[in-house]
């Protein structure tokens, strides 16, 4: 069984990893605090000296934990996003763990909605977009949503630049949103294009854990089938066989 | 005159920019050290609160500050080219001031040299090149090439978030390796990423004189060369940059190795 070591596992998304993932793979959560059931080692990931012990036999891990918040929380977000991401693809190194899957998201290009038909599609301006949407492609220049956004962008960075500097493969996967009560939000028209369920999520990073790579550095669209879904479904297919089973417009 | 706020200006880039346009701007220091001459404003871009004070009334901000550290020297990196990046960002935002020009760097896309045909160029293994090579575009994935690398896309994505939500228009110039030397020392694998003085100098005094009107702007800037494999097209066509210099000896150095493929 695959040792996997995941962070931020007290979070939503680390919850449906604990809980869908956890008969698959010996699972053990680097986190601020006890994750119940799962074997913790308890740090911050500012601290790489504090982090280190933890990464120790792992086969892979699942970078999850991130300081999500408004443009004002520049320190938490320095600290946790951007140094802590360093941290976590350098204790990785240093223990020779084999693959890292990184929580980013789709932040990282969500500003393409100040051109159309982009902003159509995400306010919900349906009879203004064309059918199907344009695809945003992992080859596309970022265009960050917000401060958030730009340290995803980090981490993608230094994951591309570990791949090739130190030969540790990642799957980067751009991940929707996943809200706690699984359910695109009413009235959120964005939830329609970037909407991710647990049972998706799950199996993103699961195929994102075991796929055979081709390629040492890869980035996958993390949302469900969503019928305006700006992704690129079919690399997300190809690149690790990540095919999405549900979609956000089941529930309109 | 227009009032330039320039970080940096102790480094080579900034006594470039300083002999070329000093002249024609008021130009004043953001800098650890004093810049005898200019007026400066001593402070670590580390710290906010401590440089915010230096952007009032400024019409243009050179951003040229950032540690060229290796990998070994994380804390330095994060303090002056993450931190301080951001920083001088968010100073220029607050003092409402209109426009960056941005020193980011070639090496953001240097590893493309891991993967042929870029490999041979870099190598200089020019017959097993094929013809024309692929150049690498500026809008292609980056492909950095160090944690300072890693440092400089983070630069360009707070430069991209900032035109788009606070309407700060940013002039990312990718700039390759400029030396006091002023020319390519370690061949073959430099030719492809020199930039000589007077190439960088001119980058720098049109992103003054001759900003695009577009909000975001991405550009490499280099010499020329035989083996160059970044695109050049773009920036001649945003900003008119059009570089003048030679890397190196290429006619020399390429007959020693056989027949140069001719690049059309």
């Amino acid at each position: 069984m695959k040792k996997v070591l995941v962070t931020g596992m007290s979070g939503i998304i680390g919850t449906v990893v604990k809980e869908r993932l956890g008969n698959l793979y010996e699972l053990s959560a680097l986190n601020r605090r006890d994750v119940p059931g799962v074997p913790t080692t308890r740090a911050d990931l500012a601290d790489l000296e504090a982090i280190l012990p933890a990464f120790e036999g792992v086969d892979a891990v699942v970078h999850l934990a991130c300081h999500i918040g408004a443009d004002d929380e520049w320190d938490g977000m320095l600290s946790t996003n951007i140094a802590g991401t360093y941290n976590v693809y350098e204790a990785a190194r240093l223990a020779g763990v084999k693959r890292v899957v990184y929580g980013s998201a789709v932040g990282v290009v969500m500003l393409y909605q100040k051109e159309e038909p982009f902003g159509a599609i995400i306010d919900g301006r349906y009879d203004e977009a064309p059918y199907p949407p344009p695809t945003i492609t992992r080859n596309w220049p970022v265009r960050p949503f917000n401060l958030y956004g730009c340290t995803k962008v980090w981490g993608e960075t230094v994951a591309r630049y570990y791949a090739d500097a130190h030969s540790i493969p990642s799957v980067v996967l751009r991940i929707g949103r996943v809200p706690d009560d699984d359910r695109p939000g009413p009235g959120r028209d964005r939830d329609f294009v970037t909407w991710c369920s647990h049972r998706d999520i799950a199996q993103a990073i699961q195929r994102g854990l075991d796929a055979p790579l081709k390629e040492s550095f890869v980035v996958v669209d993390a949302t469900s089938q969503n019928k305006w879904g700006l992704w690129d479904y079919a690399y997300a297919k190809e690149a690790i066989g990540y095919v999405p089973q549900d979609s956000a417009d089941d529930y309109r | 005159m227009q009032k330039v706020l320039v970080t940096g200006m102790s480094g080579l880039l900034g006594s470039l920019l300083r002999e070329r346009v000093g002249d024609r701007y008021d130009l004043r220091a953001l800098n650890r050290g004093d810049i005898p001459g200019v007026p400066t404003y001593r402070a670590d871009v580390g710290d906010l609160d401590a440089i915010a004070p230096a952007f009032e009334g400024i019409d243009v901000v050179v951003h040229l500050a950032g540690s060229m550290a290796t990998d070994d020297y994380w804390p330095e990196l994060l303090n002056t080219n993450i931190a301080g990046l951001y920083n001088v960002y968010e100073a220029a935002r607050l003092a409402g001031v209109p426009r960056i020009v941005f020193a980011s760097s070639t090496s953001n896309v240097s590893n493309y040299r891991t993967e042929e045909p870029w490999k041979a160029i870099v190598e200089g293994r020019y017959h097993d090149v094929p013809v024309p090579w692929p150049i690498v575009g500026i809008d292609w994935p980056v492909r950095p090439a160090s944690l300072y690398a890693c440092t400089k896309v983070w630069g360009e994505a707070i430069a991209r978030y900032y035109a788009d939500a606070h309407g700060i228009a940013s002039i990312c110039l990718r700039i390759g390796m400029v030396n006091v030397e002023d020319r390519a020392l370690n061949v073959p694998k430099d030719y492809a990423s020199w930039c000589s003085q007077e190439d960088c100098a001119q980058a720098l005094e049109l992103s003054l004189d001759n900003p695009p009107k577009e909000k975001f702007t991405v550009l490499h800037v280099l010499s020329r060369s035989n083996w160059g494999f970044r695109d050049l097209g773009h920036g001649k066509k945003v900003l008119g940059f059009d570089p003048i210099s030679e890397a190196g000896d290429p006619a020399l150095s390429l007959v020693r190795r056989g027949t140069p493929p001719s690049r059309s």
